[in-house]
C-alpha cells in the first residue's frame, strides 16, 4: 500500500465525509494532477498542492502524472475522517497531518466603504491590465473586443447579453432577475468547467467579498445542476452559492481589493494562468462582480 | 457541399488545456470550416444547434459527455477530423512528450536479464515511485538516470549515499539531460564527441555549454547531469564529486568543466579541493559565485556558460585561453541595436530554460547594476507556477506565445529576450512556432505606431533534429536579433534598454 500524506484539506470536506458515512464512493475521473471522487453530494477532489486550496479539495502530492499510478474511473474509494483509500490502486491518502483551510470568503466588515471606493478608483486600471494579459479563449473575448478565431465565438455572442442582463439586475439589487439572467450562463461554453459557470463563480466571489445583499443570488438558478452542467462545475457552483471558493480566487480578490496597487498585475497574471480559459473566465466574473458591488460606473467594454 | 458531423465520447473528462489543444488541432486541419469540442450541457447543445453543428447522437448527449462537432468541406475530411479527436482522446492523454519506446520488459530485473550488459537504468516514473525503482536499480549494480521530479530530498540523500558506497552514479532526481558515451538522455543535444568532460547541476546550463563547445569546434567526452539539488548542503555534492572523480580517471577526458549555481560554502570547498586534485585542468562555472576561491584552488573560473565553453574549448584545441573578464566585458556593436518607441524601456525575458533565465538575470545585474536590473523582468516559464496543467514550454510553445502577445501589447516593452532550446525531446520547430507569434505581435504593435526589439539565442547544434542553422534563419527572417549565446543575447538586451529613456519613477 502506497501511503501519502495530504498537505491541506478544505474545511468543507470533513463535514461532507462525515455526512456521507461509511458507504463506498467511486473514482469519477483522473487527470494529470487531480483525482475526482463522486459522492451523492458532488465531487471530492484530490489535487496536487500546486492547485492551491479547493473548496471541495484535498491537496496531496501523488507524483508527476496521476494518470499513471493505477487509479481508474469507477474504482471503489473509502473516505473517512483520517484517510481516503483506493484499494484497487493500493493507494492511501492520510488526512491526519494536513492543515485545515477555510474556503469561505467572508464580507469585509471594517473599511468596506473604503474598499469599495478604492475599487472605483483602481477598477479601470485592473480592467486594462486584464485586457492586456488575459488569453483570448473563453470569455477573454469580452475583454479584448478584437474578434476571435471561429469555434468559440458563438458562446461569447450568447454570453454577452446574458452577462449584461445579470449585472443590470445585480445593480438594482434584484436577486430574482439576477437568478433568471444567470440560468442561461450555466453550462455555457468550452472547458471542463464551462466559461459561463466560471464567470458566475467569479461574480459570486466578488459579491461575497464586498458583503452585498445580492451575494448568494445563484441559489435561485442553481437547481438541477447535474443535468445542466458538468459534475466538476456543478460542485463548484454549489460551493459558490455557500460562499466557498478556491484559494486562487481568494488571492485574486485580496490583491484587487488590497492596499498595494503594484500587486495587481502579478495577481492577474496568476489568475489567467489557471487552466485553459477558466482563469480568464473567472477573472471576467470577478471584475464584473466588483464593479457591481462597488457601484462603479461601467463604460462600454 | 459542407458536411456536418459530430461524435459523442461518453463520460469523457479531460482537462480544459487538453480539450483546447485538440480543438486547435482540428481547427487547423485543411478543409475544416468550424469545429466545436465541448461538454454536452444543454446550454452548449443549444449553441451547437444554433451554429448548425448539432447532428445525430450529439442531440441526445448529456453534461458528462464530450461532443466533438465539425463542419468540413466533405465527409472524408469530417471523418478524418473526428478520427483524430478519437485517437487523441483514446490514449492516456498525450502532452507531446511521450515518445518513449516500449519494450517488453516490465521490471528492471527483466530488462537487465534481456540486455545482459546494461549498466544504467533511466527512471522517469512519477516521483512517488521513483525512489523504490532507483533502489532496485542500485541493488542490481546499475547506474541511475533519474528524470523524475518530486523526489523528497531525504530520498535523494539516501540514494546517493548508497550509490557512493557501491561506486555507482545517481544522476538526478529531476535530471533533465546527460550525454553518456555519446548517447543523449533526456533533453540533450547532438554534440560532437571530444575530450571535454562536463558535470552539471543545471539542465539547460549543461545544454548551453555543450552546444557552445560544439560551436567552438571542440567536443564532449561525457556530459553528466547530477540534478539541481546535488550541491545543496544536505546532499553535499555527492554526485558532482563522484562525476569529477570518474572524469579525472577517464582516459577519454582531457579537461573537466563543472557547472552549477553557487553551492553552499562547505560543499564549494570540498568540490574545489577535489577539482584542484583532479590532475587535469578544471573550469569551474559557479554562476554568480566568487572567482577568487576558484583561482585559489588552482582551477579556472568562468562567469557565464559561454565563457566556460570558450575557455574549455580553447584548452582542448590548444589555443590561447581567453580571460574570463574579456568574455564577460565584450559589448555588442551599436549598429546591431534598433531604436525603440517612445516610452518603451523595459526588458521582458520569456525563458523556457531555468538556468538560462538565471544567467540572464545575473548579466543584467552586472551590466545595468542591481537597482536598474530589478526594473526589468525575466520569467522562467518552465517553473511549476506556469506549468500546472500545461506542458513544459520547451515542448509546447503556446504558453510562451501567450506571454509574448501580452508583453508585446505593453507600451513599456522595449526588448523581448528569448531562449530557443533545440535537441532531442524539445519541440520539433520551436523557431517556427515563435516566429509566427512574433510576426503577429509586431503587426499589432505597428498598428499603434509602436515597435520593439526581439533578441534571442538558439541553444542547439547542426546535428540536432531541428537543425541550428535553419532554426536561426527562421528567427532572423522574423526580424529577431540573434546572438550566438544566451549571455550575449542578454548583453544586447541590456544595451538596448540602457539606450532607451527610462521614465521617472518606473519600477518593476
Amino acid at each position: 500500500m502506497l501511503v501519502r500524506h495530504a498537505s491541506l484539506v478544505s474545511d468543507a470536506v470533513q463535514p461532507r465525509i462525515a455526512r456521507l458515512g461509511p458507504r463506498p464512493l467511486r473514482v469519477h475521473s483522473v487527470f494529470r494532477s487531480a483525482i475526482n471522487v463522486a459522492t451523492s453530494d458532488g465531487l471530492l477532489t484530490v489535487a496536487a498542492p500546486g492547485a492551491g486550496g479547493l473548496p471541495n479539495g484535498i491537496a496531496a502530492d501523488l507524483g508527476r502524472d496521476w494518470r499513471m499510478i493505477g487509479v481508474r474511473p469507477g474504482m471503489t474509494v473509502h473516505a473517512s475522517r483520517t484517510a481516503v483509500r483506493i484499494p484497487g490502486a493500493r493507494l492511501e491518502i492520510r488526512l491526519t497531518a494536513a492543515d485545515g483551510w477555510s474556503p469561505r470568503i467572508g464580507a469585509i466588515q471594517v473599511g468596506a466603504a473604503e474598499t469599495a471606493r478604492r475599487w472605483r478608483r483602481r477598477g479601470p486600471t485592473a480592467w486594462t491590465i486584464a485586457r492586456a494579459r488575459s488569453n483570448a479563449g473563453g470569455l477573454g473575448a469580452l475583454l479584448r473586443q478584437d474578434g476571435l478565431p471561429g469555434g468559440q465565438a458563438p458562446f461569447v455572442d450568447r454570453a454577452r447579453p446574458m452577462l449584461a442582463a445579470l449585472t443590470a439586475a445585480l445593480e438594482s439589487g434584484d436577486r430574482g432577475s439576477a437568478a433568471s439572467a444567470a440560468e442561461g450562463l450555466i453550462g455555457l461554453g468550452p472547458g471542463l468547467t464551462p466559461s459561463g459557470d466560471d464567470a458566475l463563480v467569479g461574480i459570486e466571489a466578488a459579491l461575497h467579498a464586498l458583503g452585498r445583499p445580492t451575494a448568494g443570488f445563484l441559489v435561485g438558478a442553481a437547481h438541477d445542476l447535474d443535468e445542466r452542467t458538468t459534475a466538476v462545475s456543478a460542485t463548484l457552483l454549489r460551493h459558490a452559492v455557500a460562499g466557498e471558493f478556491a484559494e486562487r480566487i481568494h488571492a485574486l480578490l485580496a490583491a484587487l481589493l488590497g492596499s498595494d496597487d503594484a500587486a495587481i498585475p502579478a495577481a492577474i497574471d496568476r489568475a489567467v494562468a489557471w487552466g485553459a480559459t477558466s482563469g480568464t473566465d473567472c477573472l471576467v466574473g470577478v471584475l464584473l462582480g466588483l464593479d457591481v458591488a462597488a457601484g462603479t460606473e461601467r463604460t462600454a467594454r | 457541399m459542407a458536411a456536418i458531423r459530430a461524435r459523442v465520447f461518453r463520460n469523457t473528462y479531460r482537462d480544459s488545456v487538453e480539450l483546447m489543444q485538440i480543438a486547435a488541432e482540428i481547427e487547423s486541419m485543411d478543409g475544416i470550416d468550424r469545429a466545436g469540442l465541448v461538454m454536452a450541457t444543454p446550454a452548449n447543445r443549444e449553441v451547437l444547434e444554433a451554429a448548425g453543428l448539432l447532428s445525430g447522437e450529439a442531440a441526445a448527449a448529456g453534461p458528462s459527455d464530450l461532443v466533438v462537432a465539425v463542419a468540413a468541406a466533405d465527409d472524408e475530411v469530417a471523418t478524418e477530423a473526428l478520427d483524430h479527436a478519437a485517437t487523441r482522446l483514446a490514449g492516456n492523454g498525450s502532452d507531446g512528450s511521450s515518445e518513449a519506446t516500449r519494450t517488453d520488459a516490465r521490471t528492471i530485473a527483466e530488462a537487465q536479464a534481456e540486455l545482459g550488459t546494461a549498466d544504467l537504468a533511466l527512471i522517469s516514473t512519477p516521483g512517488t515511485y521513483a525512489t523504490a525503482e532507483a533502489l532496485k536499480a542500485l541493488k542490481r549494480g546499475l547506474n541511475v538516470f533519474l528524470f523524475s521530479d518530486n523526489v523528497p530530498i531525504e530520498d535523494e540523500i539516501e540514494l546517493k549515499s548508497i550509490a557512493v558506497a557501491k561506486g555507482l552514479m545517481v544522476m538526478g532526481p529531476d535530471c533533465g539531460t546527460a550525454i553518456l558515451d555519446g548517447v543523449p538522455l533526456g533533453f540533450a543535444n547532438s554534440v560532437r564527441r571530444g575530450s571535454i568532460g562536463l558535470v552539471a547541476a543545471s539542465g539547460t546550463g549543461l545544454q548551453q555549454v555543450s552546444c557552445l563547445i560544439d560551436r567552438f569546434g571542440a567536443g564532449v567526452s561525457q556530459a553528466i547531469g547530477v540534478g539541481g539539488r546535488d550541491l545543496d548542503e544536505r546532499v553535499g555534492g555527492a554526485m558532482m564529486l563522484a562525476g569529477l572523480q570518474r572524469l579525472a580517471a577517464d582516459p577519454g577526458t582531457d579537461l573537466i568543466v563543472l557547472i552549477s549555481k553557487p553551492p553552499a560554502a562547505s560543499v564549494a570547498s570540498r568540490v574545489l579541493e577535489a577539482a584542484g586534485a583532479a590532475g587535469k585542468p578544471v573550469v569551474v562555472n559557479f554562476l554568480g559565485g566568487d572567482p577568487a576561491a576558484v583561482v585559489a584552488a588552482g582551477a579556472l573560473p568562468a562567469a557565464t556558460f559561454e565563457s566556460a565553453a570558450a575557455i574549455a574549448s580553447a584548452i582542448a584545441l590548444g589555443q590561447p585561453v581567453p580571460a574570463d573578464e574579456d568574455l564577460a566585458g565584450s559589448e555588442p556593436d551599436d549598429d546591431v541595436l534598433p531604436g525603440s518607441s517612445e516610452g518603451a524601456w523595459r526588458i521582458r525575458g520569456l525563458y523556457s530554460g531555468g538556468s538560462l533565465a538565471g544567467e540572464a538575470k545575473l548579466i543584467l545585474r552586472a551590466v545595468l547594476g542591481p537597482d536598474q536590473a530589478r526594473t526589468h523582468e525575466i520569467l522562467d516559464l518552465g517553473e511549476d507556477e506556469y506549468t500546472v496543467g500545461r506542458p513544459h514550454p520547451m515542448i509546447d510553445p503556446r504558453l510562451r506565445n501567450e506571454h509574448l502577445q501580452a508583453v508585446a501589447r505593453d507600451p513599456e516593452t522595449a526588448v523581448i529576450l528569448l531562449d530557443v532550446v533545440l535537441g532531442y525531446g524539445s519541440h520539433p520547430d520551436p523557431a517556427g512556432a515563435l516566429a509566427g507569434a512574433i510576426d503577429a505581435a509586431r503587426a499589432e504593435a505597428a498598428s499603434q505606431q509602436r515597435t520593439f526589439a526581439v533578441v534571442a539565442s538558439v541553444c542547439g547544434t547542426e546535428g540536432d533534429p531541428q537543425g541550428l542553422a535553419s532554426q536561426e534563419a527562421r528567427l532572423a527572417a522574423a526580424g529577431v536579433i540573434l546572438a550566438p549565446s544566451n549571455a550575449r543575447a542578454a548583453r544586447i538586451a541590456a544595451k538596448i534598454a540602457r539606450s532607451a529613456a527610462i521614465p521617472v519613477g518606473a519600477r518593476a
